[in-house]
């Protein structure tokens, strides 16, 4: 029996089927990649940006998709590798304007106008946001995605044991964070 | 992304609401799919076909090499044809320079101008010891 995400593959390997295919995969993961990326870079109008950067390197890239991976595996791949691109340009940026490193991810937050006024996750974005970038995406994707860590291993290429010792990390640095700032 | 459970930064809290506290605009989603395919080039763009070469786009390689190999050999006639003649005898004059030192009578008229007093200074400057009995 075949699944949704093999029939969808196999269509979009048929240049006949190609394109319909591929309006498919945007609806389906559209969303997840966006929050990928959102919780990232942290503001709505560059995750935009980058989340068509994707869809538009997965489309020209679809015959180098060789389906070895999962789709969904593949286009978060292409997620991350975006917004790391686009954060490595901001840091670039800030050196050469000399301002500290925290004060990037911090005023990406605090400008971010797509907000919920919620003032709990407020301080948990600016507590993820203080974290170094691996234990970022490690965090965000165990923590809201609920990812398991076979998953995050294969998008990450890192070892189920150090994504574990990344994520406990992780936690201890973000409760420490919360309870300075109570 | 709004949903409660366990949470793991304050397990003593219990849960913890695991909301991102980021939105986004109203159909933003919904919209989404229909704006990208726009954006999507409508023809088959990855069949790339390598056009066929013209008989110039072949030869032009061989052709650049040959001018190359050509503007060495003016370059070099060019030089050549700065430099003075009297400085680069031709090979017959300079044979015909071998030949006359070679004979007997060069070194008799040339060893005739030379005085023996010219002889013992060239050989005093030049650092040889004149013997006595001279």
């Amino acid at each position: 029996m075949k699944t949704a995400d093999s029939s969808l593959e196999e269509r979009l390997r048929d240049p006949a089927t190609r394109r319909d295919a591929f309006a498919e995969l945007i609806s389906k993961f559209s969303e997840p990649l966006y929050w990928q990326i959102r919780r990232m870079v942290q503001n709505h109008d560059d995750t935009n940006d980058l989340l068509q950067n994707v869809f538009m390197k997965a489309w020209q890239s679809l015959d180098m998709f060789r389906g070895d991976a999962k789709l969904s595996t593949w286009l978060h791949k292409i997620a991350i590798n975006e917004a790391l691109t686009h954060l490595q340009t901001l840091r670039r940026r800030q050196t050469e304007s000399l301002d500290s490193e925290e004060s990037v991810a911090a005023r990406s937050i605090e400008s971010d106008e797509w907000i919920d006024g919620d003032e709990a996750a407020l301080m948990l974005r600016r507590a993820v946001a203080s974290l170094p970038t691996k234990q970022q995406i490690v965090f965000n994707m165990k923590y809201f995605d609920e990812m398991k860590y076979e998953e995050i291993a294969e998008i990450t290429g890192t070892s189920v044991g150090a994504l574990k010792t990344s994520y406990h990390l992780a936690v201890k640095k973000i409760e420490q964070f919360l309870q300075d700032r109570s | 992304m709004s949903e409660t459970r366990q949470n793991p930064i304050f397990p003593s809290e219990g849960t913890w609401p695991r909301k991102t506290g980021m939105t986004v605009p109203e159909g933003y989603f919904e919209s989404f799919a229909e704006k990208m395919m726009e954006r999507i080039p409508a023809d088959e763009p990855r069949v790339v076909e390598m056009p066929r070469r013209s008989i110039w786009q072949t030869v032009r390689p061989y052709a650049y090499m040959a001018a190359m190999f050509a503007g060495i050999w003016l370059m070099m006639n060019m030089f050549s044809l700065f430099v003075p003649s009297s400085s680069t005898p031709s090979t017959q004059a300079l044979l015909a320079d071998v030949t006359s030192v070679q004979s007997d009578s060069y070194f008799s008229d040339y060893m005739a101008s030379v005085s023996d007093y010219e002889l013992y200074d060239d050989l005093y400057e030049s650092g040889f010891d004149v013997p006595e009995n001279l």
